[in-house]
């Protein structure tokens, strides 16, 4: 199903797309540019908010710490998010075709969501031990909510006149819902993986900071008692840049399976004839 | 004389509300011929849509027979081709693939069909279109996509509701134009909703006018001016003789617009 639009890039579609990468460098390095004028100008001590070029500094020269431990939530988080959409998916479907699934099992998962998963974080270490099951369990938990909701909206979203005409040829339920409804739910659907994707690596912290001896959590939590502010921010960066490469990631796949999407493609002038 | 594709008899329809009954339809008797343009005109709420969804096996009436093609309808036939007034495309197919979907649907070969697909896109004028994607098209294109796709799998009958109400005045003259020609071309049995008359006379063998809710056929007029009919046919005595008729008989029944 991936569709390209097929066609060269007008001088404007190319300013776009420089834009689309110049921009949020620019906000990106402007930020960081803040960030240090106010630690020189405000003359803030070092363990309040140490300035960028030492956390910087921090992360380059003990880069196999970092890339240790961050590979290992990046494991649980790409999990967990993996995790969430296989359950997530098919259990919107499988709601939608039904009202008493829908009755009976939505409440039921509301349930689970209301629950602060920072409080059954420790239930879950005392289940599965301490390792990746926890994080992994808890980025699912936080992760599947958004993309079942989203994904049941767009199910549901599917113009009354397509049905009637899909009905109208004789079509089975299983096309109905293959060819009709999970084409048009795609744009909701990455909507929620979008939000998803950042809850994931919350989860994952979560999972972490309650019972694991690994991964960035981790680090942040001995890091914050051992009051190292340098670690702590260095830390807090690497796990800023895993989620904006992850959620650019999604989004770019985004763009190549929708290309037709208004989200996508914005609002065109179009200039057909007749 | 050819045998009726569509013969709707004492058809009723009715839905429940709270305290009893509301009539939508009531006593309906239709017939179309084979190859015959019969056009439905009516005001809004007159219940012209209900009676093309039970036309189309969409949803079955509560009284009365529907006969298609000598058969009594049980649900949606295979033999029809539906357009709404909306072109109801799917964004995420391109036109070809959207005018293929009736022969995946109904899982016939689709390589066959490429090229009477093909076909239909170029008696459209829409040559060069097949690649493009809905929302490249303007409202007038996406209707011509969605004639295209009721027709692929050469059905005897065509049911439209109303195709060209979302259109400009302007667009919409052409289409109706354009519909005469495909038709004129590739005679299919049409019943055509509108509620626009001259559109009704334009287009039609026969014109049947429906009275305001519960909906009852109050008079079906027949249309003996020879095709092609142009913009200028518009002018003529008898286009305009018919086009009063069929005001005069909306107006007594209270009907008007």
């Amino acid at each position: 199903m991936l569709c390209r639009l097929g066609h060269f890039l007008t001088a404007e579609e190319y300013r776009e797309t420089r834009l689309d990468i110049a921009l949020p460098l620019l906000a990106v390095g402007v930020f960081f540019v803040g960030w240090y004028l106010a630690v020189v100008l405000l003359k803030l001590p070092a363990y309040l908010l140490p300035s960028p070029v030492d956390v910087f500094r921090e992360v380059f020269t003990r880069w196999p710490l970092f890339l240790s431990h961050g590979l290992d939530t990046l494991w649980a988080v790409i999990a967990g998010f993996v995790v969430s959409i296989l359950v997530a998916g098919p259990l919107a479907v499988l709601i939608v075709s039904s009202r008493t699934l829908e009755r009976t099992l939505m409440p039921l998962i509301v349930i689970s969501q209301t629950v602060p998963k920072v409080a059954i974080a420790p239930l879950f270490v005392i289940w599965m031990g301490f390792g990746q099951m926890p994080k992994i369990s808890i980025a699912f938990l936080i992760a599947f909510f958004p993309i079942l909701v989203a994904t049941i909206g767009g199910l549901k979203s599917v113009e009354t006149e397509l049905l009637d005409l899909v009905r109208s040829m004789s079509a089975t339920r299983a096309q109905i819902v293959r060819k009709v409804q999970i084409p048009a739910a795609l744009p909701q659907f990455f909507s929620g993986l979008k939000i998803s994707v950042c809850l994931a690596v919350v989860g994952a912290i979560v999972g972490e900071f309650v019972g694991s001896d690994k991964g960035l959590g981790f680090l942040l939590l001995t890091a914050t008692g051992a009051l190292n502010a340098k670690q702590v921010y260095a830390t807090l960066v690497i796990l800023i840049l895993m989620g904006i490469v992850l959620y650019w990631i999604v989004c770019d796949l985004e763009k190549r399976l929708l290309p037709w999407h208004v989200s996508v493609r914005g609002q065109e002038l179009f200039v057909p004839q007749g | 004389m050819s045998a009726a594709v569509i013969a709707v008899r004492h058809l009723d329809m009715r839905y429940r509300v709270p305290g009893g009954f509301v009539s939508a339809l009531e006593g309906i008797n239709l017939a179309a011929a084979a190859g015959e343009f019969v056009t439905l005109v009516g005001p809004s709420g007159c219940g012209k849509t209900t009676l093309l969804r039970i036309v189309a096996g969409l949803v079955p009436q509560t009284g009365g027979e529907v006969d298609v093609n000598g058969r009594p309808l049980r649900g949606p036939t295979r033999d029809i081709g539906i357009v709404f007034q909306v072109p109801a495309l799917m964004a995420w197919r391109s036109v070809l693939d959207n005018i293929l979907l009736q022969i995946e649907i109904r899982r016939l070969d689709v390589a066959s069909y490429r090229g009477r697909a093909l076909d239909l896109i170029k008696l459209v004028g829409l040559s060069g279109f097949e690649g493009r994607y809905p929302y490249q098209l303007s409202g007038g294109m996406q209707q011509r996509v969605a004639i295209c796709r009721a027709l692929i799998h050469d059905p005897s009958l065509l049911l439209m509701d109303e195709p060209f109400g979302a259109l400009d005045a302007l667009t919409r003259e052409q289409m109706n134009l354009e519909l005469q020609r495909i038709w004129l071309e590739r005679r299919k049995t049409v019943l055509f909703i509108t509620h626009s008359i001259p559109e009704a006379i334009f287009l039609s063998d026969r014109v049947c006018v429906m009275s305001p809710r519960p909906g009852r056929i109050l008079e079906t007029l027949a249309v003996p001016i020879p095709r092609p009919r142009t913009g200028a046919t518009m002018q003529r005595n008898e286009f305009v003789g018919l086009v009063g008729r069929v005001r005069e008989v909306m107006q007594a029944s209270g009907g008007w617009d």
